[in-house]
């Protein structure tokens, strides 16, 4: 793997929800001196877990917000259905 | 130093003391015996304890200024390991409002952004990307900062695939300049 000069330290982290692997959160410092620390490591950790979660979170309201509007529409139809019967 | 001489002549001088007074004693005392001969020999060992007496005295002293000088110097390695760790509970806890502050956005790209805008600022990092697996479980970016928008749009990694592909694959946090990589369960590797 080939390192790139311009980043001076870097973390990469997992997203991880529930076991399920969603995706990875990458920093770097490119223009500060100090690298990062293991206490930033554990911060990292601690926010990805946090982050994976809240994302995680919002991919499911999204589907529930989906699968109201296919309710909604369902609903809409049924509804026109039964007034075109009654009419 | 000061200490140590002045500690040391009291204790020498009053060994000294005693010895005059003893020779004092003897030397006037109405006994049939050669007085001046036993009154020398104490005087001559007295002189010889004295002196021993302050230069234990100064040994003693020495001792007791290096264990001052070790007690000072633990009581500064402790109380800068206090702040430490007192700098690093309240930087996990400011992490844990931060976590919890995202939890209000269901937007998922918003709350891409807020994710981004908070990592960087709360850990200093000038560069940073969230990048998420596909349908083909595919690594694409969904928000950056400090990366051309030309550019992040390009990236497609599979996993396994340069960094941010291959600590995906591996499942751990790394920290690329050398601190010890942290599982997913968030604990060290160094304290398991």
């Amino acid at each position: 793997m080939q390192s790139n000069p311009r980043i001076r330290s870097s973390i990469v982290c997992p997203l991880i929800c529930q076991e399920e692997l969603l995706g990875v959160l990458s920093l770097n410092r490119t223009t500060k001196r100090e690298n990062f620390t293991v206490a930033d490591l554990l911060s990292v950790s601690i926010f990805a877990a946090q982050a994976a979660q809240a994302i995680h979170n919002s991919s499911i309201y999204r589907a529930l917000e989906l699968k109201i509007t296919q309710l909604e529409e369902s609903n809409k139809r049924i509804r026109d259905l039964e007034q075109g019967l009654g009419s | 130093m000061r200490r140590k001489l002045r500690l040391s002549v009291i204790v020498s001088l009053t060994s000294l003391l005693f010895t005059f007074q003893l020779w004092n004693l003897y030397f006037n005392s109405p006994d049939k015996f050669d007085n001046g001969v036993a009154a020398n020999t104490i005087l001559g060992m007295g002189i010889l304890f004295s002196i021993a007496a302050g230069l234990f005295a100064w040994s003693i002293e020495s001792r007791n200024e290096f264990l001052e000088k070790e007690v000072k110097q633990k009581i500064q390695e402790l109380l800068q390991k206090n702040t430490e760790s007192r700098k690093a509970e309240s930087a996990v806890a400011a992490i844990y409002q931060v976590g919890h502050f995202l939890f209000s956005d269901m937007n998922p790209e918003t709350l891409f952004e807020k994710i981004m805008d908070l990592s960087t600022q709360v850990l200093g990092a000038d560069e940073g990307t969230i990048m998420l697996l596909d349908s083909t479980r595919h690594l694409t970016i969904a928000a950056s900062r400090g990366i051309p928008e030309n550019i992040a749009n390009q990236v497609r990694l599979r996993i396994g695939e340069r960094v941010a592909g291959l600590w995906t694959g591996l499942r751990i946090t790394r920290n690329l300049k050398g601190c010890s990589p942290i599982p997913a369960s968030g604990l060290p590797l160094s304290a398991l």
